[in-house]
């Protein structure tokens, strides 16, 4: 109680699975994780039963928010390995 | 204690948990309280953004979304409250439920009564052991369904799905209208499975090549999904050597199959049934816990939404009653078990003095058919497939033929 008063992020769980909060994956982002596995071997969000279905998404977006990029730049682990590759209405119309 | 007094408690608010309050509700339950994760009412109802809901509950062909508000609203005009981004971590076998949320912090309420709503997930793909590296770009295709029509991203533009689920097919509709290109739709069996409607309206409506008997063998690349290797598979779902290819592709979504979500229902003690997933329930939803009961996808897999809300109901109805009375009364219970070709039957027990509608899964497509209920006749089918589930009305006068004794019958599909 005390801690979600202090910041209410620790009293949103993010991931089902493994019951991570939002507080605690903005904890490892300050401790240097940057990309979805970063966070996910810091804090086990993902490592569960239904591997990160439910909270990938919402990862992403904490990972954008407090870095300060677009979501379609957030990694998996590093490098060319981004997940979301287009914005939606993106392709429509452009050569495949 | 600001829940203190609460008769009904839902865990979930997709089309099981709304239909449940507000049945619950109009039953006489005066405090109902929906606990949900997400950020509003609907579940998983948000993100399908398809067509094909509520044909046979409303009667109209709604989508996902649609279908949701009018169980919302619902929700609302009857004074039913809910508490929204709130997560249950514990339910006891005393009905002790934990929630917590990030305005309240950790919550204590104990309801009279319980109703389990907290529907299904994904297979994923430590669950099938596709071999190969672990590269950006494998989703399940329900989570893909999240990112392309509520987050407004595309993962990729040139996708294989492996999996014939709805969810599948449907994201092989979608993704295709998004300008994506589905190379493929692997299915490791010799006929889809999902709904035939899917098959003709997602895939052959949109050119999408479907390969049955068909599997995943590897994922390639390092950083992204750069291709991936199928091979078709023999009698025994092996992959037959020499029958390989490598398709190019940077997206891979994994359709294949969904399981009950059952963890809280576990850390209360309810009993589940192998067969299903889901919570051992009676005629009343009951689970084998007094006072906790379960509908729709928890309880097992449906295929159309109608039914899980009319389940859902069911259980809603008799927690309503169970919060008034502290138990119910139950006549004498008839157990249900699978027979040949039957994968479950659900309820597991039935109560010989009411109507009772039996949802049941075949294990094998098989053509005209006959199904039984012990020597109770109840219908012939031209062709069961596992993708489609059975639905038996089971009357009380069929039921006051049997003999008093009678304490189990077998459900059974099979040549007449």
């Amino acid at each position: 109680m005390e801690l979600v008063t202090k910041d209410p992020g620790y009293g949103h769980v993010v991931c089902r699975c493994e019951t991570v909060t939002e507080g605690e994956i903005v904890e490892a982002l300050r401790k240097g994780a940057t990309t979805l596995d970063g966070i996910k071997f810091r804090t086990r969000a993902g490592m569960g039963r239904c591997q990160g279905g439910f909270c990938t998404p919402r990862v992403v977006k904490i990972l954008s928010r407090e870095l300060g990029v677009k979501e379609e730049k957030i990694t998996k682990k590093g490098r060319e390995s981004r997940l979301l590759l287009y914005k939606s209405k993106e392709l429509i119309g452009a050569q495949i | 204690m600001k829940y203190s007094e609460i008769d009904v408690a839902v865990i979930g608010s997709g089309p099981a948990g709304m239909a449940a309050a507000i049945k619950a509700k109009e039953e006489g339950a005066v405090r109902v309280l929906i606990l949900e994760r997400q950020e509003q009412l609907g579940g998983l109802l948000q993100q399908c953004v398809h067509n094909g809901f509520g044909l046979f509950y409303f009667g109209q062909d709604l989508t996902g979304p649609e279908y949701g508000h009018r169980f919302a609203e619902k929700v609302r005009d009857s004074g039913i409250e809910a508490l929204l981004e709130t997560m249950v971590t514990r339910i006891s076998a005393d009905r002790q439920i934990t929630a917590m949320n990030n305005r309240e912090g950790p919550l204590n309420l104990r309801p009279k009564s319980i109703v389990l709503a907290m529907g299904c997930r994904e297979r994923s793909r430590g669950q099938l052991n596709v071999p190969g590296t672990r590269p950006a770009g494998v989703f399940t295709a329900g989570t893909a369904q999240r990112l392309v029509n509520v987050e407004g991203f595309v993962p990729g533009k040139r996708v294989v799905i492996l999996g014939s689920g709805d969810i599948g097919m449907i994201m092989a509709r979608r993704l295709t209208l998004e300008g994506a290109e589905v190379k493929a739709v692997v299915e490791i069996l010799p006929y889809v499975g999902g709904l035939t409607r899917n098959e003709v309206q997602c895939l052959h409506d949109f050119r999408i090549p479907l390969l049955l008997e068909h599997t995943v063998t590897q994922i390639h690349g390092e950083q992204r999904v750069e291709a991936v290797t199928i091979a078709k598979v023999g009698k025994d779902k092996k992959p037959i050597n020499g029958t390989e290819q490598v398709i190019e592709c940077d997206t891979l979504l994994l359709s294949v199959g969904l399981i009950p979500e059952n963890e809280l229902s576990l850390m209360a003690g309810v009993k589940l049934d192998p067969l299903t997933g889901g919570p051992v329930v009676d005629h009343w939803r009951e689970t084998t816990i007094p006072g906790i009961f379960a509908g729709g996808n928890v309880v097992h897999v449906h295929d159309l939404v109608d039914n899980v809300s009319w389940e859902a109901e069911i259980a809603g109805a008799w927690a309503a009653k169970f919060a008034q009375k502290g138990r119910l009364e139950k006549e004498r219970k008839i157990i249900l078990k699978p027979g040949r070709n039957i994968r479950y039957v659900v309820p597991q027990a039935i109560s010989t003095q009411n109507d009772v509608t039996l949802y049941a899964r075949v294990k094998d497509m098989e053509q005209d058919v006959q199904l039984q209920v012990g020597n109770i006749f109840m219908q012939k089918l031209r062709v069961v497939k596992p993708g489609e589930m059975l639905k038996l009305d089971l009357s009380q006068s069929q039921m006051s033929q049997l003999n008093v004794n009678t304490s189990e019958l077998i459900v059974e599909c099979g040549a007449p």
